[in-house]
């Protein structure tokens, strides 16, 4: 058996991989939507503090794990802190996996969209006063199904061969989604009041800043929107050179994605603002019926805008959930030396008949209001809530347990930009204690009433199915936490490659080819 | 020209479907409404029962109410602040214990267009600009001055 870790080719290889991971569904319509919601231009002042104070530091300690100890992100934790820090890599990475389903399930839905784009009358079929608009009429079939089955084909096959198979796609991908959004900018401005709206949108409100939950709101999308505690910026890092400038590569990546999102809002919110649709605060109404119905109301080459914009959607989709799933591949890949066939045919079952479940409900029992419950429910602890948790036990790993002084002096020994001793009171003080409230204020709004679903009223569904879904928000509450905390704890006590893992306790190594004694598995294994 | 035509035809044949009808005063180089230009909403059928609110930035943190009266079939209203607005009919019925229950039976969202000033909006979506991209093309060449790692 061959072993040696597959790397990227080239920096702007790693740059584009990361920042794609980084630049999703969410950063096409919800930035817009989170600044109309939280004062406009006034949102940028919180927005930057967690761009610079939490996003960037986290990201450089992502990539700092990674590239120090060239293990995805369960071995990683596990150099790091231990049995419980495996633990946590491997919750992260369970969670990560509960989210890569429903995502690729939203994708499958975002296929479907474009068929329907093509195939439709846009005007009438995604237009405000649509009954039922497209989006209801279609995930209420199986067809999503067929979207569900293709993009998980189009992930496998991009994971396929590691960065290899990576590398040449996002860099396709990524400036074709540059492009179509720049066009998109071009479209919104020229609308009539298109320009008057991007001045709405930017115009600052600054009475919100004195409401705690508009830099909540602010820390939570950036958290989310760069990608952070999912380990995949952690198994990307693990393929870079250990002398790569990180402190760079997170600046990049970073700025990257929030300018993605800044150059978004303008072309959404124009849009929006030519014809008078409010935003909604959700990305699933934002994406199938609040931005659809805007471009229906084009009195232009609708068509084509619609069939653009949610290929544009399922372009950036695919680079977040490639990223996704490498994340996890290269979970079982490290820990059990799989080969990375056998790991790819694990996790596609699994998340095949994972994402198809999401898909069930809307068209199997279509006249229950079902479409995006138990996407829902998912989604509210397994994003929620889970990136968060890991966010803040990452941080306290780095922080207290390994020392963010030796994340640094690896980091500083090959960056031009130097992190000072700020670096280590952010990830030790200032970051984990943000995270904290967050997640204490989340707990006391959203639980404090019960646990959340439990308040959904299902008296007009009766015998079984009506019991299971007034219990629903139980069971899928347990199978997070507990399913997910339980295969954790047993998959941090399997035996695997630990013997051979780097102690960070020694020097870290640095340099080209430098590869630490029992290097792992990663990249272009095979049997 | 056409265009602008098209839209204008197919948005007020929207707004007199839902039984709105706005009329600005002043005349309009196409559909939005202005700060401080005075507006009259007409909507079908006279009823005392009836409010019409102006909500501003709906569903946002900085969201506000104007009340605009009601009864008369009309009301004339001088929009105070740009954005999207949300103008909403309401019935008011009184219950048998007296208290009075509303009922949106109308509602129609309307974009109104700053009527000048200093446009601080701008200013900050270049400077947010220019730190994104301004940040993201220095650490670009940074990155890339140093040598590229091996293949």
């Amino acid at each position: 058996m061959t072993e040696s870790r597959a790397q990227w080719k080239s920096k702007m290889g790693f740059i584009l991989a990361a920042s794609g991971s980084a630049i999703g569904l969410g950063n096409i319509v919800m930035f817009s939507s989170n600044a109309y919601r939280f004062g406009g231009g006034a949102f940028y002042l919180p927005y930057f503090i967690a761009l610079f104070l939490v996003g960037m530091p986290v990201m450089v300690a992502e990539f700092g794990l990674g590239a120090s100890t060239r293990k995805s992100f369960p071995l990683a934790m596990r150099v790091a802190g231990g049995r419980a820090g495996e633990f946590a890599g491997w919750f992260a990475i369970l969670n990560a996996g509960f989210i890569t389903m429903y995502y690729i399930t939203i994708l499958g839905w975002v296929a479907g969209m474009a068929w329907g784009a093509l195939t439709t009358d846009v005007t009438a079929s995604f237009g405000a006063s649509a009954k039922p608009p497209f989006f209801d009429s279609f995930k209420m079939t199986y067809g999503p199904f067929f979207g569900v089955v293709l993009v998980w084909i189009l992930n496998l096959l991009i994971v396929s061969r590691g960065t290899k198979s990576i590398e040449p796609v996002v860099k396709v991908f990524l400036p074709l989604m540059w492009l179509a959004m720049i066009v998109l900018v071009f479209v919104g401005m020229s609308l009539p009041g298109g320009f008057e709206g991007v001045k709405v949108l930017f115009t600052p409100q600054p009475e919100v800043l004195g409401d705690l939950s508009v830099w909540q709101g602010a820390l939570s999308q950036m958290f989310f929107s760069l990608s952070l505690g999912f380990g995949v910026m952690t198994a990307y890092a693990s393929y870079l050179p250990k002398d790569s400038d990180l402190t760079h590569n997170a600046v990049t990546t970073s700025l990257l994605n929030c300018g993605f999102e800044w150059i978004a809002g303008v072309a959404v919110f124009s849009i929006l603002f030519s014809f008078a649709i409010a935003p909604s605060s959700s990305t699933i109404a934002m994406m199938f019926y609040v931005v659809p119905a805007g471009i229906a109301a084009m009195p232009f080459a609708a068509k084509a805008f619609a069939i653009g914009f949610f290929l544009l959607l399922l372009v950036a989709g695919l680079t977040s959930s490639i990223s996704l799933l490498e994340a996890l591949v290269a979970a079982g890949q490290d820990k059990f030396r799989l080969p990375r066939w056998r790991t790819l045919a694990i996790f596609g079952t699994v998340g095949v008949i994972g994402s198809l479940v999401f898909a069930l409900p809307a068209a199997a029992l279509p006249g229950l209001p079902l479409g995006l419950w138990l996407l829902d429910l998912t989604d509210h602890w397994a994003f929620g809530y889970g990136l968060l948790i890991v966010g803040l036990v990452e941080c306290i790993v780095i922080g207290w347990v390994v020392g963010s002084g030796r994340i640094r002096d690896f980091v500083n020994a090959n960056s031009r930009f130097r992190l000072g001793v700020w670096f280590d009171l952010l990830l030790r003080f200032v970051i984990p204690g943000l995270l904290l409230m967050i997640l204490i204020s989340a707990v006391s709004q959203g639980e404090a009433g019960g646990l959340y679903g439990t308040k959904t009223d299902f008296s007009k569904t009766e015998g079984i199915l009506g019991s299971f879904l007034r219990v629903s928000p139980w069971v899928v509450f347990l199978v997070w936490m507990l399913g997910g905390g339980g295969l954790a704890w047993w998959l941090s006590g399997r035996r695997g490659v630990e013997e051979g893992l780097p102690d960070l306790e020694a020097p870290l190594p640095s340099g080209p080819g430098v590869r630490s004694a029992g290097e792992g598995t990663a990249g272009e294994v095979d049997s | 020209m056409i265009r602008f035509l098209l839209v204008s035809v197919l948005l007020a044949a929207g707004l007199r479907a839902q039984g709105f009808e706005i009329t600005d005063y002043a005349p309009r180089e196409d559909r939005f409404l202005v700060v401080g230009r005075e507006t009259q909403l007409r909507w079908r059928g006279e009823d005392p029962s009836i409010v019409v609110r102006a909500v501003y930035r709906p569903g946002s943190k900085v969201e506000k109410v104007e009340e605009l009266g009601g009864g008369g079939g009309e009301v004339y209203w001088t929009p105070t602040a740009p954005g999207l607005v949300k103008l909403s009919v309401y019935r008011l019925t009184k219950g048998k214990d007296g208290k009075t229950t509303e009922t949106e039976i109308d509602k129609e969202f309307v974009s109104v267009k700053f009527g000048g000033g200093f446009p601080l909006g701008i200013v900050v979506m270049f400077l947010a600009g220019l730190i994104l991209f301004g940040g993201a093309g220095w650490s670009i060449r940074a990155l890339l001055r140093a040598s590229e790692p091996r293949a």
